[in-house]
C-alpha cells in the first residue's frame, strides 16, 4: 500500500513538473521590458509583455475607428489579450509561440487582420538591444517597425 | 394596576421592542446581503471599457486582478498599475482608486501618430484662461474631484504643482472611480459620477466578458 502511494505521488510529480516549468529560453532580454511594434502600412501599433512564468499580455491600438462600438461586441479602438507562450529557436531567430486565452466570446479584429502577435502562432522576436529599433518585413510580407523599450 | 393589565402591558412592550429591533436590524442585514465579500469579484477576468459619452469611441480598457494588480491600456500604451478598494458611495457603487506603477508611458518617441476621429460633438474645447490647468484631489473616502482652473498661478504652491501634473503623474497619484456591483458582462451604461469626465460630464462604460 505504501509503495503504491509512493508510486502515485512520483507519477503525479513527474506529470506535473514539466507543466509548471515554462519554456522561455531566449526571451530573457524581454522580461520587464516592452516590445513595441507598428504596422508600417495600417499604422496599427501595440505592445507585448513577456513574463518569465510563460504568460504574456499583448495590446493593440487600431487607431480611430470610423464605426463606433454598436454593442459590447465592439468594434473597439483598443484590443488586449493575454495567454501563455513557449519559445523555440528557429535558425538565428527566437520565436515565441503564443497561445491566447480563447475563452472570450469576441472577435479580435487584430487577429482577423493578421497583425503580429495577435493570434495563436509562433512569431520571431526582434533581435534588439534595449533602446534600439528596426524595420523588418515579416514572412507574410507585412512591414513592421519594432522597438525594445526599457521597463514597462 | 391589576396583574392582568400589567401582564398585557408587558406583552405589548415585548412586541414593541421586538418590532423596533427588527426595524433596526433590517437595514444591516439587507446591506450585508447586497454587497458581496469582494466588491470587485464580478470584474476579475472581464474588461471595463471607458468610452466617450456620445460617440462611444473607447478611451481605455481596464483589467482587475484578485491580487491588487491591474492593467490599463489606452492611447498612451499598456500601463502596469495597482488598485485600492475604498468605501461604498450613496449610489451603491464602490470607490476604487487606481494607480499607475510609474509616472510615464512606455512608448517610442518616434511612433507614428494614428489619425483620430473627431468626437461627435466636435473637438474637446481648449481650456480658457492665461495658464489653465486641472487640479485633481483624492479624499480619504476614495473620491477624486477634479476642477478646471483658468490661471494656475493664483493657486497655493502645492496645488500649482498638481495642476501642472502630466497624465502619468496624475495617474501615479491615483484616480478614483465608482464601480457598480449590480452589473453583468454585456452591460453598457453612462456613468455621471466621474472625476474627469471625457465629454459632456460623463463616460460611457462597456462591461465586456473576458479580457479584451
Amino acid at each position: 500500500m505504501k509503495k503504491l502511494l509512493t508510486l502515485v505521488l512520483l507519477a503525479l510529480a513527474l506529470g506535473l513538473a514539466p507543466k509548471a516549468r515554462a519554456q522561455t529560453v531566449g526571451a530573457e532580454n524581454f522580461f520587464n521590458n516592452t516590445i513595441y511594434y507598428q504596422n508600417q502600412k495600417t499604422l496599427v501599433s501595440g505592445a507585448l509583455w513577456l513574463d518569465p512564468d510563460g504568460t504574456y499580455i499583448v495590446y493593440f491600438n487600431r487607431g480611430g475607428q470610423k464605426i463606433m462600438p454598436q454593442s459590447a461586441a465592439g468594434p473597439f479602438q483598443f484590443e488586449g489579450r493575454e495567454g501563455t507562450y513557449t519559445t523555440r529557436i528557429v535558425g538565428k531567430d527566437t520565436e515565441a509561440c503564443l497561445k491566447p486565452d480563447t475563452s472570450t466570446p469576441f472577435t479580435y479584429y487584430t487577429e482577423k487582420d493578421g497583425e503580429v502577435f495577435a493570434g495563436t502562432d509562433c512569431y520571431a522576436l526582434p533581435a534588439l538591444a534595449v533602446g534600439t529599433s528596426e524595420i523588418k518585413t515579416l514572412p507574410d510580407g507585412k512591414s513592421y517597425k519594432f522597438w525594445l523599450l526599457a521597463g514597462r | 394596576m391589576t396583574a392582568f393589565v400589567r401582564s398585557r402591558l408587558s406583552g405589548w412592550l415585548v412586541l414593541g421592542l421586538a418590532l423596533v429591533c427588527a426595524a433596526v436590524a433590517r437595514p444591516a442585514s439587507a446591506q450585508t446581503q447586497t454587497h458581496p465579500a469582494d466588491p470587485l469579484a464580478i470584474y476579475y477576468g472581464n474588461t471595463i471599457v471607458c468610452g466617450r459619452t456620445h460617440s462611444g469611441n473607447d478611451l481605455c480598457h481596464v483589467w482587475f486582478y484578485r491580487d491588487g494588480k491591474m492593467v490599463i491600456f489606452d492611447q498612451g500604451g499598456l500601463h502596469p498599475a495597482h488598485y485600492k478598494v475604498f468605501s461604498y458611495r450613496k449610489s451603491g457603487a464602490i470607490s476604487v482608486c487606481m494607480y499607475w506603477n510609474d509616472d510615464h508611458t512606455t512608448q517610442p518617441a518616434d511612433l507614428i501618430e494614428q489619425p483620430q476621429p473627431l468626437p461627435v460633438r466636435g473637438p474637446m474645447p481648449k481650456l480658457p484662461g492665461k495658464d489653465p490647468g486641472r487640479v485633481c484631489i483624492n479624499d480619504p473616502t476614495g473620491r477624486t474631484t477634479c476642477r478646471m482652473v483658468p490661471d494656475v498661478s493664483v493657486l497655493p504652491a502645492d496645488q500649482q504643482a498638481i495642476a501642472h501634473d502630466s497624465m502619468g503623474q496624475r495617474w501615479q497619484g491615483g484616480m478614483c472611480y465608482p464601480y457598480r456591483e449590480d452589473v453583468k458582462p454585456g452591460a453598457v451604461w453612462l456613468e455621471w459620477d466621474d472625476p474627469a469626465p471625457s465629454q459632456d460630464g460623463g463616460d460611457k462604460v462597456w462591461f465586456l466578458a473576458g479580457h479584451h
